[in-house]
């Protein structure tokens, strides 16, 4: 069997040359002067040889994309089994009425000064499964029995709100440290006081008597935020219900929901993240005005926001926003939520996110907050060789990602760590990644 | 002596007494009246009614907690986690043994019991972060990307969120 034969089986192309090594090597030895044989022949035995070459090239890509894809198939089964795995856990034998008895005993004493999860143990059950969080949640005593160590920290006051909210009416058991005589729950009192006064002094008063439903919010197909005045962003600030806490603001009631929306363009205005929520976005575009730098950037309601907005979103773009180092909208978590279904990075657990992504656009201006593996990881993971190569259309859940650029514009990227996206490119994704170094598929 | 069949058929004997300290079994016994019938445990494997055994057989003649003492006033108040040091060792089992043991305890009706495994787990929660926890009983993340967002927000303030 010739190597011409045996390729012609394996490989997707025809290799034009017969690769004889015996019988090249038997004219190098007999060739030389005027018995070398046409230059013609010659020539296009090479210009043969060079298009091979081509062909082994994209046969590479071609399968180094493949091998991209099943390993990724394989995580996402590898997940899948912890799923059902999961089942087999003896815990989930546990009636409810046991598992509350744990959380009882679990949940003696909260430290709400702490600032560290592992001293609230009701909070933490609660954040475990959803099943756990319906039970802690609809049991009061564990939201009841909370003390305040700390002599010079007050607990988050939304914190406190929460343990007060879900405690209901069950009595409450409140620690507070010996010989303390600054009392501590009179700064709550007052900033909840605060707030109200606080809210009727900052809008005027057709804003404040514009009802929701006086917006046409239904009729909107596309927003453009870079367009509207002083005036929509305190419409929006109406809406959003913001309650005074120290110096910062905290939106607490649940965004307006716009179901038309399709677009949104967002200047970097903080409120609307928090203000609204657009379940049939299928295109969002952040951008900076001007080079005014930001003080700094609403990664959660960001974050927030694509967790309610997600659904259709096929473009997602974050390009040159000005914000202080360590402030960058394209953080770890945001990379994390992208990937193309749940998975443990660092011990962190994330959820897949914004499905139906096909383009995505980042301009990083930081120089740390997420990893180029994560990034890597995250473009593979959204990474069907079969929407290209017209094969059956993959079962997974999420949409093949076409196009991905990404530009760090004060980070040198590592070449090897990008290099699995080269095979990508070269299978039909569109990849563009800059660094300060200049590094660029395109 | 009372004879307990377990759900893998094996007979186990022990006196009146130790077996009592089960409300499900004293309520049987009298019921049934003086009989030498065996009593079938459905529930219980004979490896977890051995270790019941155990512990009921050293907590022999102490007395039983009242049937209306729980879901009182004492509940809803702070709960303490000690545990003596017999039960401690006694509990010190792999996690499945532990469960089937608060399983059968709960099934059995013998409080005692099912607080020092309730404790345990609880011991075992104490301190931990809800990533630990998971990994700890095998449990996993089900939350949809809007309880985790919500989720997020309410923990934002934790340094080891």
């Amino acid at each position: 069997m010739t190597s011409e034969t045996k390729l012609s089986r394996s490989e997707s192309f025809q290799l034009r040359t017969n690769v004889d090594c015996t019988e090249i090597r038997k004219r190098l030895r007999s060739e030389n002067g005027p018995a070398i044989k046409s230059d013609n022949e010659i020539s296009r035995i090479l210009v043969n040889v060079e298009k091979d070459l081509e062909d082994y090239e994209a046969e590479v890509h071609r399968l180094q994309s493949r091998l991209i894809f099943i390993r990724n198939q394989r995580q996402r089964l590898q997940k899948y089994k912890s799923y059902v795995s999961s089942f087999k856990s003896p815990i989930r034998t546990m009636p409810k009425e046991t598992i509350l008895l744990i959380f009882e005993y679990a949940c003696d004493m909260n430290e709400l000064t702490s600032k560290s999860l592992r001293s609230m143990p009701a909070l933490t059950v609660s954040s475990v499964c959803w099943q756990w969080r319906d039970l802690a949640r609809s049991c009061p005593d564990l939201w009841s029995r909370m003390s305040f160590k700390s002599d010079k920290t007050h607990p988050s006051i939304p914190l406190l709100n929460l343990y007060l909210d879900l405690s209901h009416q069950s009595p409450l058991t409140l620690e507070f440290p010996e010989g303390r005589t600054e009392p501590m729950l009179e700064p709550h009192h007052f900033t909840e006081h605060e707030c109200t006064r606080s809210d009727g002094r900052s809008f005027t008063v057709p804003l404040v008597n514009m009802h929701e439903h006086h917006f046409p919010w239904q009729q909107l197909t596309s927003l453009d935020i870079a367009q509207f005045g002083v005036g929509m962003k305190e419409l929006f600030q109406v809406f959003a219900f913001a309650i005074y806490a120290g110096s910062t603001i905290e939106h607490c009631a649940p965004p307006i929901t716009a179901l038309a929306v399709e677009k949104l363009l967002q200047a970097c205005e903080d409120v609307i993240f928090a203000s609204i929520a657009c379940p049939s976005l299928k295109s969002l575009v952040i951008e900076g005005l001007g080079t005014q730098a930001l003080q700094s950037w609403p990664k959660d309601d960001l974050n927030a926001f694509i967790a309610c907005s997600s659904f259709h979103l096929e473009t997602l773009s974050i390009n040159s926003v000005h914000v202080p180092s360590g402030h960058s909208p394209i953080t770890s978590h945001l990379v994390r939520s992208l990937h193309a279904f749940p998975h443990i990075t660092s011990g962190i657990t994330s959820s897949a996110l914004v499905t139906q992504l096909q383009t995505l656009s980042l301009t990083f201006t930081g120089s740390d907050t997420f990893s180029d593996s994560d990034f890597v990881d995250m473009v593979s993971s959204r990474w069907y060789p079969d929407v290209f190569t017209g094969g059956p259309s993959s079962a997974s859940e999420t949409a093949c990602l076409r196009s991905v650029v990404m530009r760090c514009v004060q980070r040198n990227l590592d070449k090897e760590i990008y290099r699995p996206l080269k095979h990508l490119e070269e299978a039909g994704m569109r990849v563009v990644v800059t660094g300060k170094n200049s590094m660029d598929h395109a | 002596m009372v004879t307990l069949v377990t759900s893998d058929n094996e007979k186990f004997t022990a006196d009146k007494e130790v077996a009592e300290r089960s409300v499900l079994i004293k309520n049987m016994l009298e019921d049934v009246g003086e009989s030498d019938q065996p009593i079938p445990l459905p529930n219980v494997s004979s490896s977890v009614l051995k270790k019941v055994l155990e512990y009921c057989e050293h907590h022999r003649g102490e007395p039983l907690p009242a049937a209306d003492a729980d879901t009182t006033q004492d509940d809803t108040r702070k709960r303490t986690t000690d545990i003596s040091e017999w039960d401690q060792k006694f509990i010190t089992v792999d996690q499945e043994m532990l469960f089937e043991i608060i399983l059968a305890a709960n099934y059995l009706d013998i409080k005692s019991l099912l607080d020092v495994g309730c404790k345990t787990v609880a011991n075992m929660i104490k301190g931990k972060t809800p990533e630990e926890i998971r990994k700890l009983f095998n449990i996993v993340n089900d939350f949809t990307p809007e309880e985790e967002a919500q989720i997020k927000k309410e923990n934002e303030w934790a340094e080891d969120r």
